[in-house]
């Protein structure tokens, strides 16, 4: 809606002539490298707890271990997480070009679901897109399920961001958690 | 990093200011939040003068509440952060990935906040900081003013930054009011592209620091950190050495691409500890690829200290992503930021 009326009133502003040069100059200087793509790699250690589910009396805190990731170490509460993307190419609504995260899932019963987002600034968040983990062995990362197309839209000096639902560990040291996100932009 | 190559002559400079103000003024009309917020932008954008620019943002996830400080921190699923305190106001600080460390110049930043206290206001603070936390310029941003302020962009424009310093910006906002809570949602951040090269140097705010937990469930105690006002951090842990995972992005990636310099700063108070950093390599799957540690040392007095790791060059290929952690923090020591070259090679 927000953006329907931001895009509206630009319209309109460019209608009126008055703002035209104004917003076109913007688009030029603030205009980023339209080049190959601009790939990131995020550790998971960026995530944070967003909200616990549950009994709070199990705090579920999360840990963050030596490979960078974030997991669950609860063995009855799932945790939400938000983690942050930092966004390189802002003059565009484009979006962004591909997305996947990496993950280790330890729970048979319950797997990590995730949910991938354009915000605007002021936090509202459009093109959703969501990803469902499976069962990983051993230490490996799996991303089967996290790997994410173009979504589509951004908002012009918005940001892009994730939300993942961490699912309990099923026994100590089992634990469940976001190794790393990955995404390419243009 | 993205290499911008936009030049600006002083004529469109002229230009572009005149139709910002009339821009401005257009969209102030129609009375909207939305307006507010792009004409916040529309100055964010102007507000420096680089020949070149690099943009990034952020959603208000990473901001973490200021040790002291009596505010409750909320955060939203939405990515923003709030105050839930009925009393009192939170101070936030708000780390940033730095993505030009060599130069010295301007920068700026725009934070998109929400005022909901019809009696208190929000304000933002832009920091510039040196490589070793002394304040290099700061810049207070104006305060939301009165009842019905809403939402709004802060805009802080700096003059100066340091090479090899780092950035963050600091929140207060007041306490929970009549029309909800005051929240920080996201911020923008602008600098110089700098120069065109192979090697590309970010720096981190301490704030990003996450006490370092185990693979096999929680220690005995939790490990916290204490966040500071300027960007630094220092273990909350009197009895024992914490550790502490360093978040980093891997920003050249490609089969000829790799770390070769990480620095992880801070000031201690004392001079009896032993700071071990690493840096561990992983491919997609999850496969150690590589890693290398800090050269051991022993602190002989207080004083600034870089714990250097050094590679030349990493020749152990990796496809994912690379993980950076310090052990044998005491509370002594004042983390200030942490730092990673990557190249390409030729």
């Amino acid at each position: 809606m927000r953006q329907a009326r931001t895009k509206w009133i630009c319209k309109h502003a460019f209608r009126q002539g008055t703002a035209a040069l104004g917003l076109a100059s913007l688009a030029a200087f603030g205009k980023d490298a339209q080049a190959a793509d601009d790939v990131k790699y995020f550790n998971g250690s960026f995530c944070r707890i967003v909200a616990l589910f549950g009994d709070p009396a199990t705090q579920g805190l999360l840990d963050y271990n030596a490979k960078g990731m974030v997991s669950n170490w609860s063995t009855t509460s799932p945790i939400k997480v938000a983690c942050p993307i930092v966004r390189d190419i802002l003059d565009h609504d484009n979006g962004w070009d591909s997305l996947e995260i990496g993950y280790s899932d330890k729970n048979p019963q319950s797997a990590i679901q995730c949910n991938v987002f354009s915000g605007s600034p002021d936090g509202t968040l459009s093109n959703e897109q969501m990803g469902t983990s499976v069962n990983t062995f051993g230490s490996s990362w799996g991303k089967a399920g996290m790997v994410f197309g173009s979504n589509g839209g951004g908002y012009d000096w918005g940001f892009y961001f994730i939300r993942c639902v961490l699912p309990p560990a099923p026994d100590v040291g089992m634990m469940s958690g976001i190794a790393y996100y990955r995404i390419g932009e243009s | 990093m993205n290499m911008r190559h936009l030049m600006m002559s002083s004529t469109h400079k002229s230009a572009l200011s005149q139709a910002l103000h009339r821009s401005h003024r257009l969209l102030a009309k129609a009375g909207s939040w939305t307006c507010a917020a792009l004409c916040g932008a529309l100055a964010f954008i102007a507000s420096t003068g680089a020949l070149a620019s690099d943009h990034k943002s952020y959603p208000a996830t990473s901001c973490k509440p200021v040790h002291g400080s009596n505010g409750i921190l909320g955060p939203r699923p939405d990515g923003s952060v709030e105050n839930d305190s009925t009393a009192f106001p939170l101070t936030v600080i708000c780390p940033i990935v730095r993505d030009n460390t060599v130069t010295t110049g301007a920068w700026s930043v725009s934070v998109h906040v929400e005022d909901a206290n019809n009696s208190g206001s929000v304000q933002c603070t832009g920091l510039s900081m040196g490589p070793f936390g002394g304040v290099v310029d700061d810049q207070a941003s104006l305060p939301t003013d009165g009842p019905g302020t809403g939402a709004a962009f802060l805009t802080m424009a700096l003059a100066q930054s340091a090479e090899a310093g780092y950035y963050a910006v600091r929140c207060v906002l007041p306490p929970m009011g009549a029309n909800g809570r005051s929240a920080v949602n996201s911020y923008l951040v602008k600098e110089d592209a700098g120069s065109v090269g192979l090697t590309d140097r970010k720096s981190y705010t301490a704030t990003y620091a996450e006490p370092l937990t185990s693979d096999l469930g929680p220690p005995p105690e939790i490990p916290e950190i204490r966040y500071d006002d300027l960007g630094g951090a220092r273990t909350d842990n009197l009895a024992t050495d914490d550790s502490w995972a360093l978040p980093l992005v891997r920003d050249s990636v490609g089969p000829d691409t790799f770390w070769n310099l990480s620095r992880f700063r801070f000031n201690d108070s004392d001079a009896d500890l032993a700071v071990t950093c690493w840096i561990f390599t992983y491919n997609e799957n999850g496969d150690f690829a590589g890693a290398a540690a800090s050269d051991g040392f022993q602190l002989v007095a207080p004083g600034p200290v870089t714990v250097d790791i050094e590679v030349h060059p990493n020749t152990q290929p990796y496809s994912g992503p690379i993980s950076l952690f310090c052990t044998g923090l005491q509370a002594d020591a004042h983390a200030v930021m942490y730092d990673i070259s990557e190249l390409t090679r030729r």
